[in-house]
């Protein structure tokens, strides 16, 4: 609970950090450093007694404590990465890792609320900090475009979500999550309005994980974003809004599932079969990563259609192995375009000889992203997969399984680049950089694949 | 604890490679493969094949999801470990001769897949072997895209996606088996103790079913086969059709024979037939190449048609069979892709038209092709005439008239084998073959243990059959309940 109030203060640190001109250049050392603090600070959490806060309006359960630790270690990564982005003698680059820190006090909110309005506080201190952070390259066009573009949508989808939360308030009489999933289990019959609420809060937090057909925003906000924000966005705040997603679906509408199940795997089958084929046709490096996000996006959905049995642990898992593989993809995004090269997937071309290390190190962060065995991308799929196929969606399960055959397609295409011969006569190729950030990436996933039971076993 | 080992010891080796350069790192790869065949001997000669579960080896991984990392080895696993253990030193060594290009990846690519492939046959844990079935995939994959000849990329895509279809089915299927057992364990013996209605049974038998005929290749999955071999370098083919098919052969007797018997008994007149249109058709394909490689290739296809069918006649025959000429035929296929890799070499063909008279310029090779080639088309006395005849034994007990069909995969077999023996070896020298070089030392030392193993086990197969035959009537319990 501590951690949502010194992340806030975090912020405001590093705002005053990046005022000073003599201390403006140790900007990053404060904002890792205090993560990184908070990061261990957070397992104090963990098996408290009293983990309901603030008149209930957070509830810092193992849930909660789990995935804060994830979003904190994850945003630790991201401020790592973003070493080489900013020019630290600039005014103004103290306000990017303040704007990040509220960012991920947003997220922090959104897996931690026990009440609709805290869900609803949380999501727009994250959004509206990334609609800044989107825009933060001010003179490039795409930046800006990316930034207007998310605002507008995003700005509708909220609308969606207040709709939604005002409408159950209207039946239920309350904000908060227990009396709600009391309300859904105790009556029989529930009215249109509760179903309507439903339904709007569904489309409000769809569009924000970015699931089909609310996703049209994605590629394009990937691509203008400056590259250490969408690494951000693929990250952090993707595994906040499945976190928010849910919690508050197993909290709230379990008993009420048969009402919703079939849209959402519905929503899941499009996600897969548009996420994948789009990723499918790509040539640009960003823009196939944003579509497999996509991609991956309906398989974490899937994950909440289960719902029932290990999906919260299956979910957990799944976080920290699509992190880890999105991390090193945009480690290895950061390098190329750090040489000044076009981001698109030819540049890679020869990569095997000039910096096999690299190349290595890639492959297994693409292998995870596949899903082949015995990387921890394997075992994301398989738990979220047996949990759906356990609690009896067969034919979901069965067109995930098929369309990750697509994905497995687009990511041995860029394996074959890299170990491909390089073009003539062009000297495009990072050779001799190295990438910490990369390095830890692939042991995590290697170490996620080969010991999946300690992860897992914390949710259970 | 030998079981782990066997497992063990490839990885290790791949990753010793590492530290090593220039030539040390082929003889290093070639060591250790020598080592791992030697321990695979070793624990032939204190095998009592009676005991279905030897040298056991049981440690949990993910016990909250029923996963254990299992490894034992009865008769038929033992078989199987001791056709890649005998072929992989064989297949390292045929390199010697020839320049690979980035040796220690490829050295390393070809320990590591052996270690996968050991693990497939030695699991006793059905998510165990799905991990090691999609780990013996990554190293081929790399094989074939990095060391392929021309067309490599397509080539090496069509057959990596369509064999990680079948993969994925059958990862559906396990996860289905995997929440029908009592106790929620991977485990075989969990798997066996489940009892499904005979129509789930039937989809659970398609879906493992395609999966393994895609990697076997049983007709209509065959299509991507011919070109992957083709375009393979020569190490590649034969790890491709010497082991790695026979993960499929051998996933249909452990884990589906056993694991949905009414589905296989309900579904094996489509499987039989599929596999004599396969025999048939391949044959005929075979006869007209013009390419002595695309030639094995789809040899290949009617050879394994004939087990796929001897193992779902149920019989005793048929498995006993399918087990031999697994073994016959990873040895005599890795010995033909050997003798087209030598023929390539000196004449820089594969067509068979532009050679000619080898025989008077090169006897030795010569003579050890003409071994190979008699294995290879079944004549008596020969390992693969063991494994033809009892698999048609097996096939006649199942139906007269199939049997007769398959017995074609013999008489064409013979066809087109002496004919591209006629075309390469006698006649007249050409322009491509006039300066043809005998063997050299390390190209004797491959073929040699080839032609022994051939002639050894045709003149004297007991030892095999008995090896096992325990573990075929284990099998067969299930099919006859």
């Amino acid at each position: 609970m501590n951690v949502l109030i010194l992340i806030s203060c975090l912020g405001l640190l590093s705002l005053f950090v990046g005022l000073s001109d003599s201390l403006r250049r140790y900007s990053l050392q404060v904002i890792v450093a205090g993560v990184l603090a908070l990061f261990v600070l957070n397992f104090f959490n963990w098996n408290q007694e009293n983990t309901r806060y603030y008149h209930d309006m957070v509830n810092f359960d193992h849930y909660a404590v789990a995935f804060t630790g994830v979003i904190l270690f994850v945003a630790a990564l991201v401020f790592m990465l973003s070493k080489d982005q900013f020019n630290f003698d600039e005014k103004g680059t103290g306000d990017y890792y303040g704007i990040m820190a509220f960012t991920v006090a947003g997220a922090i909110m959104m897996v931690s609320y026990s009440n609709l309005a805290m869900l609803f506080i949380g999501i727009e201190a994250l959004s509206v900090s990334l609609y800044t952070l989107a825009g933060s390259k001010k003179t490039s066009h795409e930046s800006n475009e990316a930034a207007l573009k998310y605002f507008i949508l995003g700005a509708f989808a909220t609308g969606f979500l207040l709709f939604g939360i005002t409408m159950i308030y209207g039946a239920t009489g309350s904000f908060n999550l227990a009396e709600i999933a009391a309300y859904v289990n105790g009556s029989k019959d529930l009215p249109y309005l509760f179903y309507a609420g439903l339904l709007m809060l569904m489309v409000g937090l769809l569009f924000k994980v970015s699931a089909a057909p609310f996703h049209f925003w994605a590629p394009d906000v990937y691509e203008g974003s400056p590259n250490i924000v969408t690494s951000f966005m693929a990250t952090v705040v993707k595994i906040a809004a499945f976190a928010a997603f849910y919690r508050l679906f197993s909290t709230c509408f379990g008993g009420a599932s048969e009402q919703w199940e079939m849209i959402l795997s519905a929503v899941v089958v499009l996600t897969l079969v548009i996420g994948n084929f789009s990723a499918l046709a790509q040539s640009n490096l960003k823009r196939l990563l944003a579509y497999s996000g996509i991609a991956n996006a309906g398989f974490m959905l899937l994950a909440i259609v289960a719902l029932k049995g290990d999906a919260a642990s299956a979910l957990f898992y799944y976080s920290i192995a699509y992190a880890a593989a999105s991390l090193g993809a945009f480690a290895v995004l950061i390098l190329l375009s750090e040489e000044g090269q076009t981001l698109s997937i030819d540049s890679l071309r020869g990569l095997g000889k000039k910096n096999p290390v690299v190349a290595v190190l890639f492959c297994i962060v693409l292998l995870s992203m596949a899903g082949i065995p015995p990387t921890a991308g394997f075992f994301a799929k398989y738990f979220i997969i047996s949990t759906a196929i356990a609690n009896g969606h067969l034919a979901v399960s069965l067109i995930a399984i098929l369309t990750s055959l697509v994905g497995i397609y687009y990511y041995f295409k860029i394996i074959a680049t890299l170990f491909s011969a390089p073009v003539e006569g062009s000297e495009n190729t990072i050779a001799e950089k190295k990438s910490y950030i990369l390095i830890l990436c692939a042991v995590i996933i290697i170490a996620a694949g080969i010991l999946p039971e300690l992860i897992i076993s914390l949710l259970r | 604890m030998m079981t782990l080992l066997l497992i063990v010891l490839p990885l290790l080796g791949a990753l010793s490679l590492f530290v090593m350069k220039g030539d040390s790192i082929k003889k290093t790869a070639f060591a250790i493969s020598l080592v791992t065949f030697a321990m695979a001997i070793g624990a032939w000669i204190n095998f009592d094949a009676s005991n279905l579960s030897q040298y056991a080896f049981k440690q949990d991984w993910i016990p909250s999801l029923g996963i254990s990392f299992s490894v034992n080895l009865d008769g038929l696993s033992l078989l199987m470990v001791l056709l890649t253990t005998f072929l992989t030193p064989l297949i390292i060594l045929s390199t010697f001769d020839r320049e690979y290009k980035n040796p220690l990846a490829f050295y390393a690519l070809i320990l590591t897949m052996e270690m996968a492939l050991i693990g497939v046959f030695v699991t006793q844990d059905a998510f165990l072997f799905y991990i090691f079935w999609e780990l013996a995939l990554i190293p081929i994959y790399f094989i074939s895209l990095l060391w392929g000849g021309e067309n490599a990329r397509p080539i090496t895509f069509k057959f990596f996606l369509y064999t990680l279809a079948g993969s994925l089915l059958m990862l559906f299927a396990i996860i289905y088996l995997y929440l029908q057992t009592p106790e929620h364990s991977f485990a075989i013996e969990a798997f066996h103790k489940v009892i499904l209605a005979p129509e789930t049974q039937s989809w659970i038998f398609w879906m493992l079913f395609i999966a393994f005929a895609i990697k076997i290749p049983v007709f209509p999955f065959h299509t991507w086969q011919p070109s992957t071999y083709h375009m393979n370098s020569t190490p590649g083919t034969m790890l491709l059709s010497g082991i790695m098919l026979k993960m499929g052969i051998f996933g249909l007797m452990r884990w589906l024979l056993p694991v949905v018997p009414q589905g296989c008994i309900d579904n094996a007149d489509y499987v039989v037939i599929l596999a004599t249109i396969g025999i048939v058709y391949a044959s005929a394909i075979a006869i007209v190449q013009k390419d002595f490689k695309k030639l094995l290739a789809y040899s290949s296809i009617a050879h394994v048609g004939l087990i796929t069918a001897g193992v779902f006649s149920f019989t005793d025959n048929g498995l006993r069979g399918a087990s031999m000429q697994m073994l016959a035929h990873g040895v005599n296929v890795v010995g033909l892709f050997f003798v087209a890799d030598i023929l390539f070499n000196r004449t820089k063909t594969f067509e068979m038209k532009d050679m000619g008279g080898i025989r008077s310029k090169a006897p030795w090779f010569a003579t050890l092709f003409l071994i190979i080639l008699l294995g290879s088309v079944a004549l008596p006395l020969t390992n693969g005439f063991v494994g033809e005849f009892l698999l048609l034994l097996g096939v006649y007990e199942y139906s007269n008239v199939i049997a007769a069909f398959c017995g074609l995969t013999i008489i064409l077999g013979a066809v087109y084998m002496l004919m591209s023996y006629q075309k390469t070896m006698l006649g007249e020298t050409s322009a491509a073959t006039k300066d043809f070089t005998d063997l050299t030392f390390n190209e004797k030392a491959v073929l040699i243990p080839i032609a022994i193993v051939i002639i050894a086990t045709g003149l004297y197969p007991k030892p095999l059959i008995d090896l096992v035959e325990p573990s075929v009537q284990y099998i067969l319990s299930f099919i006859n309940i």
